[in-house]
């Protein structure tokens, strides 16, 4: 906390100085301009897309993976809306990483200064390290969209008679029914 | 690039126009989608999609391990030039004692892995193991990024081939419980695509 009457007179025509100049971006244009001052590749934000804005590609992919894997509830609706990003995520890595590689490969055929030295290589591993993150969470999707129904239009725990792990420890934890107490 | 084309016409997951910049070996990922496409048979789009990853990532990979010895042989030749150009300046007595790679033999190692032409040439002449020595010394920050990069890029292709052998196994042992119980009347062609159940349950 400073005390004003601490503070020199010098110290507060500065401070009033100071005050008129730019205290940041004031129109919206501006404020939106600034807000990606910072941004380097977005891979690191969590992205929505909207359907509208699906590019082709990816909405043939919703509409194949519908076929293939049939009625899509609440739940595996949540999984399939974060594939499909994660699969243009994946998409675009693989365009940073193959123009990283460019530089790397451009570095090399001009060999006589060696321009290796100067190549970011902590860039690519960190593109590399995103490829393989985003292709494991994609993975994990593609497992809990094809979960349950696996293989044939049946209900595997009804023909099988096998129970899944979760089911019998659901099970486990109901209580028993109160027997004689109606009598 | 008749291969190329059709890969990317008949990519479903983006495109592969990106395999058109320079570094990167388009014949190679449309060998290796479709000789891997005739051995595991994809029969649908999730198992297309990790054909499509394995045979980007292997590319990759050859990429990167071509990349760590044409630094590598790079570094070597310039190197033995600089040697060369100091040796010159020695006494006769000295250039015995002090034998030399010459310029037009890493110059060979160079072009050689440059134009994918075999091998690098074996490592048992000592100017050669002295030479490697001196670059991988220079760059031994260089080297070990790609190392790793190598290493994770493996690892990736490696979880894929898993998660697809995984797969199967499930889908394999679900259709012998079901032969078994008497469930199926014929036999399931394998190469007509395996249909997904309708969810009964979404929970």
């Amino acid at each position: 906390m400073t005390d004003t009457a601490a503070r020199s007179e010098a110290a507060r025509a500065a401070s009033r100085q100071n005050g008129r100049r730019s205290k940041g971006p004031k129109t919206v244009l501006g404020r939106q301009v600034s807000a990606r001052n910072a941004f380097k590749h977005g891979l690191r934000s969590r992205q929505t897309i909207a359907p509208g804005i699906l590019p082709t590609w990816a909405m043939m992919i919703e509409l194949k993976l519908r076929a293939t894997i049939g009625t899509i509830g609440q739940n595996r609706r949540e999984h399939l809306d974060r594939l499909l990003p994660l699969i243009m995520q994946i998409d675009q890595v693989d365009r940073l990483i193959a123009g990283e590689l460019a530089k790397l490969h451009a570095a090399l055929v001009n060999r006589a200064s060696l321009g290796v030295a100067d190549f970011d290589f902590a860039a690519l591993q960190t593109l590399f390290n995103y490829r393989r993150r985003f292709s494991a969470a994609r993975d994990k999707c593609l497992v809990q969209l094809t979960k349950y129904g696996f293989l044939f239009p049946f209900d595997r725990e009804k023909l099988t008679g096998k129970r899944s792990k979760k089911r019998k420890r659901r099970l486990k934890q109901r209580p028993a029914p109160a027997g004689g107490a109606e009598l | 690039m008749a291969d190329l084309a059709l890969a990317v016409r008949t990519d479903e997951f983006g495109g592969l126009d990106w395999l058109s910049m320079p570094g990167q070996d388009p014949a190679m990922v449309a060998h290796l989608i479709e000789t891997l496409s005739a051995e595991l048979i994809p029969v649908n789009l999730i198992e297309r999609c990790w054909v499509r990853d394995i045979a980007i990532l292997t590319a990759r990979l050859d990429f990167l391990r071509k990349t760590q010895w044409a630094m590598l042989a790079a570094l070597m030749e310039e190197i033995a030039l600089e040697e060369a150009t100091a040796n010159r300046c020695l006494p006769a007595r000295e250039k015995l004692e002090r034998p030399l790679l010459d310029t037009a033999a890493t110059a060979q190692l160079l072009s050689n892995i440059y134009a994918n032409r075999g091998p690098v040439p074996g490592t048992d002449d000592p100017r050669l193991q002295r030479l490697l020595g001196k670059a991988y010394a220079a760059r031994t920050k260089q080297i070990e990024s790609l190392s790793q990069m190598e290493f994770q890029v493996m690892r990736e292709r490696d979880r894929i081939i898993r998660c697809r052998d995984s797969r199967h196994e499930i889908q394999v042992s679900e259709l012998l419980e079901m032969i078994e119980k008497g469930l199926l009347d014929s036999p399931v062609d394998p190469t007509a695509g395996i249909r997904y159940a309708p969810a009964t349950r979404d929970d």
